[in-house]
């Protein structure tokens, strides 16, 4: 419903954000722990793939996997004393506004934005005391396709409805560009382990150990909970 | 086209709480009814205990006129549930109140469905249990 009125409102047509599984695939290809490692896709097989829910197509969606993620998370300072590099949390947030509803937010007035994740990227940049030029790549939520160009809009890295605009032909968005957007494959690309995996994708690119590194990755946005209840981190290197 | 029903297998029915009974006792009777705040006349949907605009929780059950436009829709190509036969479509519907409610659409292909589509509610008695407030295109 979300994702129809997004497309009414800003005049997208839904086989734009193809891109987004395509590049996430891209760099899942490159990732030995994903469950698509050395299988990318194409702009076609986008297009060939079967409807759904129209307007979402099967490679829209995040296929369910069975894996684990663990984190350790500790003080700054028993952190420094540890073996491998570690990676510190600058900004911290959860979201929820007026009329949020989990998994159904589309009885409020406006359904075409992520009101809950542009208040979250506010609380995070401040906090960390960053701006989005600083950001060397997004792990963004993308369990849905079609929210990875709503969430770059939400959190300010493009206007309203250039989103898809964005995410065209990955030119900005796969890595090398201006903001590689889940360089392990995040959910359509590595698996859907409900963003975990996004969270130690953001630990790899600060430590340097991505199989999709981001030269001098200093600084790592992840974003979860597009369409309901928001959370966000900065992780930064020292 | 309305939804077709594969009758072997159990329609999964509104879970039906303290809330939204007013709605759904108004459904039985053939009467779409919302929730509308007391204090400050809002109208609410999905139903809930409090107006989120002015905190009241004093609500009374008001009749809708059941006419309004899609304000978003979606076509099932696939089916999530034994009983119900894809395609189909879910329409997000805008009543002239104010408030949305999901509903499927009768009459209509799901390629002729659009945002802004005037539309009316009607009532299809699906069982005995069972009735569902559905939308038909005015004009």
């Amino acid at each position: 419903m979300i994702v129809r009125r997004y497309m009414y409102e800003f005049g997208i047509d839904g086989d734009q954000f193809g891109w987004v599984p395509v590049v996430c695939r891209e760099h899942g290809a490159k990732n030995p722990n994903s469950m698509y490692y050395k299988k990318p896709i194409t702009m076609n097989d986008y297009h060939k793939s079967e409807m759904v829910v129209d307007p979402l197509r099967r490679l829209d969606y995040y296929e369910e996997a069975d894996a684990a993620a663990a984190l350790v998370i500790t003080t700054a300072e028993r952190a420094q004393d540890l073996k491998p590099k570690p990676a510190y949390i600058l900004g911290a947030a959860q979201a929820m506004v007026a009329e949020t509803e989990e998994l159904n937010s589309y009885y409020r007035k406006n359904i075409s934005t992520l009101p809950e994740m542009a208040q979250v990227g506010k609380k995070i940049f401040s906090m960390a005391g960053v701006t989005i030029k600083d950001m060397d790549c997004a792990q963004l939520d993308d369990a849905y396709g079609p929210f990875v160009p709503m969430q770059l809009e939400a959190l300010g890295f493009c206007g309203k409805g250039e989103g898809a605009d964005f995410c065209r032909e990955g030119k900005r968005i796969r890595l090398g560009e201006e903001l590689p957007v889940n360089t392990s494959g995040g959910s359509l690309g590595e698996g859907h382990i409900h963003g975990m995996n996004h969270v130690i994708e953001a630990v790899h690119q600060i430590r340097g150990t991505s199989p999709a590194q981001v030269k001098d990755a200093r600084l790592v946005l992840v974003a979860s909970g597009a369409g309901g209840p928001a959370s966000g981190i900065i992780i930064g290197g020292k | 086209m309305s939804v077709v029903y594969d009758t072997e297998h159990p329609i999964p029915m509104p879970p039906i709480l303290w809330d939204n009974m007013g709605f759904w006792e108004g459904i039985k009777r053939h009467e779409l009814v919302f929730q509308r705040c007391k204090q400050c006349g809002t109208w609410l949907h999905p139903p809930r205990p409090a107006c989120p605009k002015c905190r009241s929780f004093e609500k009374e059950w008001a009749p809708s006129k059941g006419r309004g436009t899609v304000y978003s829709w979606v076509t099932y190509r696939n089916s999530p549930h034994p009983s119900f036969k894809a395609p189909y479509s879910v329409v997000l519907v805008e009543l002239d109140e104010g408030v949305r409610l999901v509903s499927n659409m009768t009459g209509v292909k799901p390629e002729e469905i659009y945002i802004g589509m005037p539309v009316e509610v009607i009532f299809d008695d699906i069982s005995e249990n069972l009735t569902l407030p559905k939308f038909r295109k005015v004009g």
